[in-house]
């Protein structure tokens, strides 16, 4: 190997490692400066264990959507599920589809399981990170604030163009970030 | 020879040579023989060296992990991209100041891409990414790449077989593909040819192979759909791959640089000991499935037979009767499971006791021929264990399996003292 190829090749791994991280981080802070936000309903995926370490592993009740007849989606699939505004405020999924819809807003999820007709879908967010001391605060606050299924729990979200990203955690309308 | 008694006679031997102490030819082979003790100490120092970097930067990467959720995310972007920038500072640093030495060089080269990964994760914590764990090991390990050809790391290497055996591992399952694994992997096997065409059999170019060799047939076996159906074949036809593989580049090494030979020898008693019980022969697992292989299982294991078998061909044209003898659990199972053919249970597993035997003998008696005292334990430990597995699959008393084994313990302890001093004399 000549000594310009070493060089080459660390350059070339340089750039590489600034622009995913950059593209990743540019992306995300357009969305949460610019995207249209929605609100989703959630809960933890154990409600009596919510928090795990430092983070909140979320499920998400509108992840299991009804497949089109006629569209066969393999787990592992790529799919695109365009956004409605129910008249809760909350928001919904449309039909999911091989192709981004031609207007509106979509979220891009992969199907986890597929079982009669039903497809399990796993969203680009599943968990909502919290500072390692915090947790603790806030799930002292969780518990406080009432049995499982009195629990008002949805995450707010935003979208713009193919990027979606998740915003904030709500308990019963306070931010999950404040249950200190 | 202690390492540093080693490099002191190293270091004395041009001066005892043109004192006519020593002749030229005396000190060339005391060089050969002294430069595995020297390499050894430098390996223990540039895996001390790797393991401080690998600890520094993993301290370093849990320290900015913790979420600072008081710091805005600009600020937390900041702290992210400083151990990125240190570890492409320290890749930079060693071109140009320690281009020739090897610790430098393994240790910025996973330094810098331990802080790649560990910053793609926390930018996906800060925007709170869920994230697709195969893409993220994918994408640690396809960037690695360059790293490990701009600074020659096979460590980083190794890492990054490790990063691809994660993917194929995170992946959905559906999605697995045999060829996508292959062409992953070859992405490495340049660095493996490159080190060895310059250090030949050293112990870097043996860790190396021997580090990306199970990776390869790990990541392989998890891409296979159904492949459980054909373990035994599977285990047999690489294990036989191995071994022809070694009998082909191994050359002179000694054992511990033969990393291939190790895996292929384990994996061929594995199966060929399963074999010698009836039980075997009438379980599901060396039984033609019910079902064809699907598609990437059976080209993948087709593609891994063939090779075997071709250089098995090979080592039968040079006469090698004892490695080609080796490939007969392979094309047994492949009879067996891939052309439908049903043994009998016990007349097989006494014909597949009998073989081991005779593998066994034929391995004492090459080690004699050649005066290796290892070939010769090799082949003694494969009787053994044939011996005790005869013990363990036979409804003798616990007496006389007790007596049988002192006996047979006491017959090896002897042949293998009259062995030692014969192949010293």
């Amino acid at each position: 190997m000549s000594r310009r190829w070493p060089w080459l090749l660390l350059a070339l791994a340089c750039v590489l490692q600034w622009t995913l991280p950059a593209s990743l981080a540019l992306r995300s802070e357009r969305a949460l400066r610019s995207g249209h936000r929605y609100y989703l309903h959630t809960a933890p995926v154990d409600p009596a264990d919510p928090f795990r370490g430092r983070y909140v592993a979320l499920s998400f009740p509108d992840a299991r959507v009804a497949l089109s007849a006629g569209f066969a989606a393999a787990p592992g699939t790529r799919v695109y599920l365009p956004l409605r505004i129910g008249a809760d405020r909350y928001a919904y999924f449309g039909a999911p589809a091989a192709r981004p819809p031609a207007a509106g807003d979509y979220l891009a999820a992969r199907v986890q399981s597929v079982t009669g007709g039903e497809a399990l879908l796993r969203l680009p967010f599943d968990r909502y990170y919290l500072e390692e001391h915090a947790a603790p605060a806030a799930e002292r606050a969780y518990r406080d604030a009432g049995r499982a299924a009195d629990r008002r729990t949805y995450v707010s979200i935003r979208v713009r163009g193919s990027d979606a990203v998740l915003e904030e955690l709500f308990i019963d309308d306070r931010a999950v970030r404040e249950l200190r | 020879m202690a390492k540093n008694r080693a490099a002191w006679l190293l270091a004395e031997l041009p001066a005892l040579e043109s004192a006519g102490v020593v002749d030229a030819a005396t000190a060339a082979r005391l060089r050969t023989h002294y430069a595995g003790a020297v390499q050894d100490g430098g390996l223990a120092r540039g895996l001390s060296a790797l393991l401080g970097a690998v600890l520094v930067g993993l301290g370093l990467i849990l320290l900015v992990a913790h979420n600072w959720d008081l710091w805005s995310r600009g600020l937390r972007l900041f702290v992210v991209a400083l151990p990125l920038a240190a570890g492409q500072l320290a890749c930079v640093w060693t071109l140009r100041r320690h281009a020739g030495s090897r610790v430098w060089r393994e240790s910025s080269a996973v330094f810098a891409a331990l802080a790649f990964a560990a910053a793609l994760a926390l930018v996906a914590q800060i925007f709170q990414f869920g994230g697709d764990l195969d893409r993220y090991l994918l994408s640690c390990a396809l960037v690695a790449l360059p790293l490990v050809y701009a600074l020659d790391s096979s460590a980083l290497a190794v890492l990054a077989g490790g990063a691809l055996l994660g993917w194929v591992g995170a992946q959905d399952t559906a999605l697995r593909q045999p060829l996508a694994v292959l062409l992953a992997f070859a992405t490495l096997a340049p660095h493996y040819f490159l080190v060895r065409r310059h250090e030949g059999e050293a112990l870097r170019s043996a860790w190396l192979l021997g580090g990306l060799a199970p990776l390869l047939v790990a990541a392989l076996t998890l891409a296979m759909p159904s492949v459980e159906r054909w373990a035994w074949l599977w285990c047999a036809a690489c294990a036989l791959l191995l071994l022809q593989l070694d009998a082909l580049l191994g050359g002179e090494a000694s054992f511990v640089r033969r990393p291939l030979r190790v895996y292929g020898e384990l994996g061929w008693a594995l199966v060929a000991l399963a074999a010698t019980f009836p039980e075997f022969w009438r379980g599901g697992g060396s039984r033609p499935p019910a079902v064809a292989a699907p598609a990437p299982t059976a080209w993948a294991l087709g593609l891994v037979l063939a090779a075997a078998l071709l250089l098995t061909l090979d080592a039968l044209r040079r006469r090698r009767w004892l490695h080609a003898g080796l490939a007969i659990p392979a094309l047994t199972l492949a009879g067996v499971q891939g052309l439908g053919l049903v043994p009998l249970p016990t007349p097989a597993a006494v014909l597949f006791n009998l073989y081991v035997l005779a593998i066994g003998i034929a391995v004492i008696a090459a080690g004699l021929r050649e005066r290796r005292l290892r070939g010769v334990s090799s082949g003694l430990a494969l009787i053994a264990a044939l011996v005790l597995l005869r013990f363990f699959g036979s409804e003798w008393s616990f007496v006389a399996r007790g007596l049988g084994f002192v006996a047979v313990g006491l017959a090896f302890l002897a042949a293998h003292a009259w062995l030692r001093r014969r192949l010293r004399a």
